[in-house]
């Protein structure tokens, strides 16, 4: 018996204060390829970087919580994890 | 305690929050909007969070500001949404028994809500619409 297995992981991305405005959306469904070795954040920073090139350009520093956790670079995702785009903060 | 609402914030109901009979001392922080920022005029400030995260960062903070000066009692309050000059933005109460320990913990709670709770604040200027205010990378660098 074959078995297809999914070709990507679905991430719901959600994306505040500047960064909103540059996406043009609170939040977004993005897919990103299943790696054999893991996907992780980076290759998910990569994407957002090349999708919205102004995040770049602004020199935005950008974090990323997963499940709104603090992730790192390194940090592994799964499918239909919630993603936040973070820019510096500044509340008070 | 915390909230954050875009509703105005309720300073005797948060005060109210911290009331305690073992309490000699009670300090009240209020962050209010500004009509300028350096040398532009700002008419007022929108406000917004990612709740989820802010809540949780909060929480963790309160916990330790309670721990570490043994407080009575905590509350705090944030706005989010579109906010006018001279309003209320966030609202630290806290309680203790003697007023070092309150005032402590008090700019304790402000000073790492401002670094490490995800909240954002646009000014609006009359000219180019809003700036963003520059402010902490999360996680820190």
């Amino acid at each position: 018996m074959k078995h297809h297995y999914p070709q990507f992981i679905t991430l719901k991305v959600k994306s505040f204060a500047i960064l909103r405005e540059i996406i043009g959306k609170e939040q977004m469904t993005l897919q990103l390829p299943i790696k054999d070795e893991a996907t992780t954040v980076a290759d998910l920073r990569i994407r957002i970087l090349e999708l919205y090139p102004a995040i770049s350009a602004q020199r935005i520093v950008m974090a990323i919580a997963v499940n709104a956790k603090m992730a790192n670079d390194k940090s592994i995702l799964n499918d239909f994890d919630e993603i936040a785009l973070l820019p510096p903060i500044s509340g008070g | 305690m915390f909230s954050i609402s875009e509703r105005h914030i309720d300073v005797e109901m948060l005060l109210a929050n911290v009331k305690d009979d073992c309490a000699g001392a009670t300090i009240l922080f209020l962050g209010t909007v500004r009509s300028h920022n350096d040398d532009y005029a700002v008419s007022g400030i929108y406000y917004e969070a990612y709740i989820r995260m802010a809540e949780e960062a909060m929480t963790k903070i309160e916990e330790e500001a309670v721990k570490r000066w043994n407080l009575k009692k905590f509350a705090a309050m944030h706005r989010i949404g579109n906010l006018k000059i001279g309003e209320v933005s966030v609202a630290i109460a806290v309680s203790s028994e003697h007023r070092a320990e309150a005032f402590e913990a008090g700019r304790y709670a402000i000073d790492r809500i401002k670094t490490e709770v995800p909240i954002w604040k646009k000014e609006i200027t009359s000219g180019k619409g809003g700036i963003w205010a520059q402010g902490a990378p999360m996680g820190g660098t």
